[in-house]
């Protein structure tokens, strides 16, 4: 289990068998965005798996979090991992499906465990 | 008179005043140093007094202000880091005395043509890099003192953050004229069409990535952009300047938006990294009566006809510029009525920490009602309330107008 450094954000790792799931939790911004970039990219590594970024617990995302979003989906392309974005809530939902039209890219699934 | 303690004690207490007393905080930065060098001659009764800066980029020193050697500023005297006294000051970030000129390499010739003989410099110093050095000298041979060095460190002190106000001042005006081209208060007229937009940064250098822009194009049809860089600040206003000249070229060339967006995220695929974009770009008619609109990313656009209350867009939204895909982008034709206002924003208008983006959509929805483009401006700014955003902020109204306007 992994804490992120700033207390808006917080961050668990669970390494499993089929790839690294990522539980995050808080606010994505400015002040978080890079940390939760740096703290899941030095997952993907080894033989490629899928990273799975689960959303359940993230109550707010900017334009910082979603420039991160898709940062580490291009990581996961140039390593050749599988993104999935599980499981995301309310607003932020709304901003990452409807409003920013990243449903296909980020590989967005709801009612996902 | 009594010698004593007490009496110089007051003495220092003066002199140390007369140096950091408070209006000089009302001067602006150029006079404050020149004021500070007048104080600091009378004070600790020197003939000549001066203060150079750093330019870093060339690891010179460069005679900014002087009293008693006027001559230094005049003739832009320069010194690298290292030669002579003051160069020795900035190098080795320590006070320097030198008790008679004549036995010493003092390099300026301006200080050996007014026969200085004795010279005192310390450095300024601001979080731990020098900016520059002051130096004090005097016509008859002296031995400057601990108390006269320390005093002289006082004033450096004073003149450091005189210096970055200037510094960041010099900044900062240039930043705002980047935007102010980028983004005109006023936008020129266009026929047919009233339109009037507003920016307000969430940065505090007074610029970022939002912008805004509205061209009549020779085929007689007009294009309508808003975008939103991400990131802040200085950095974000510079890709956004980019951003916004391509799409100008890519509008000549382009008889639909989509089309136009797709090269430009072409363009930002190849040439930038690192910054998403969203997008909303309209072409509207030359009848005025129809516009194809097509979004990146962007926050759905809203249209109020007179007598109805305003309505959000519909529209199929495609991804933001620079995400590395160049999916298929999709346009689509919209009514626009006559009197009727288009309005289209960036999300820092609508999207709130703590509340849900939908009740934002609806609050500025509710705001719009048609009317000269200015004033719809100014009743969505006011009834939203961005005093201290975190986000930019910009929007834009266009309201087409009557055939008998």
């Amino acid at each position: 289990m992994t804490d992120g450094p700033s207390n808006m954000l917080h961050i668990d790792t669970d390494v499993r068998s089929d790839g690294v799931v990522v539980a995050v939790a808080g606010e994505i911004d400015l002040a978080t965005a890079d940390d939760m970039v740096s703290q899941v990219a030095g997952h993907l590594a080894g033989s490629p798996a899928t990273l799975t970024i689960d959303f359940a617990g993230v109550r707010f995302c900017d334009s910082a979090g979603i420039n991160a979003l898709v940062r580490l989906r291009g990581l996961c392309v140039e390593a050749g991992w599988q993104f999935r974005l599980v499981n995301p809530q309310g607003q932020v939902r709304r901003v990452l499906v409807d409003l920013t039209g990243l449903g296909e890219l980020l590989n967005i699934q709801d009612g996902t465990s | 008179m009594i010698d004593g303690a007490p009496a110089a004690s007051d003495e220092r207490l003066r002199r140390i005043e007369a140096v950091t007393d408070a209006t000089l905080s009302h001067l602006d930065p150029d006079e404050l140093l020149s004021e500070l060098l007048d104080r600091v001659r009378d004070l600790m009764e020197v003939d000549t007094a001066a203060i150079l800066l750093l330019d870093a980029h060339a690891r010179q020193l460069v005679a900014t202000a002087a009293r008693g050697i006027e001559e230094e500023v005049r003739q832009g005297f320069r010194l690298s880091v290292g030669r002579g006294f003051a160069g020795r000051v900035a190098r080795d970030r320590v006070p320097v005395v030198i008790d008679d000129v004549d036995r010493s390499d003092v390099v300026n010739p301006l200080l050996r043509k007014k026969r200085i003989r004795s010279l005192l410099g310390v450095p300024m110093l601001a979080g731990g890099d020098v900016i520059g050095v002051i130096h004090v000298g005097t016509l008859a041979p002296r031995h400057f003192t601990a108390d006269d060095i320390r005093l002289l460190q006082l004033v450096a002190d004073r003149a450091t953050s005189a210096t970055q106000t200037r510094l960041g001042r010099i900044d900062r005006d240039a930043a705002l004229a980047l935007q102010r081209s980028l983004l005109p208060a006023r936008l020129a007229p266009l026929a047919g069409i009233d339109v009037a937009a507003r920016y307000v940064p969430g940065h505090h250098t007074g610029v970022g990535g939002d912008w805004y822009d509205v061209f009549a194009l020779p085929s007689n049809w007009l294009g309508v952009v808003i975008g939103d860089v991400s990131g802040h600040g200085l950095g974000a206003a510079v890709v956004m300047g980019r951003l916004r000249s391509a799409l100008r070229a890519y509008a000549l060339e382009c008889d639909d938006p989509a089309d136009a967006l797709s090269r430009l995220d072409h363009k930002v695929r190849h040439f930038e990294t690192g910054n998403l974009a969203t997008v909303l770009y309209a072409m509207i008619t030359p009848d005025r009566e129809h516009m194809r609109i097509s979004l990146a990313g962007h926050p759905p656009p809203m249209i109020a006809r007179p007598g109805k209350s305003a309505r959000i867009v519909e529209l199929p939204v495609d991804l933001p510029l620079g995400t590395g895909e160049l999916p298929p982008r999709r346009s689509t034709t919209v009514d626009l009525p006559e009197d009727g206002v288009f309005v289209c924003y960036t999300d820092g208008l609508v999207e709130r920490r703590d509340e849900h983006i939908d009740d934002g959509l609806e609050r500025l929805r509710e705001t719009i009602k048609p009317g000269p483009a200015e004033d719809v401006c100014t009743t969505i700014m006011l009834s939203v309330g961005v005093e201290r955003p975190t986000d930019d902020v910009a929007l834009l109204v266009v309201r087409r107008l009557t055939e008998n306007a």
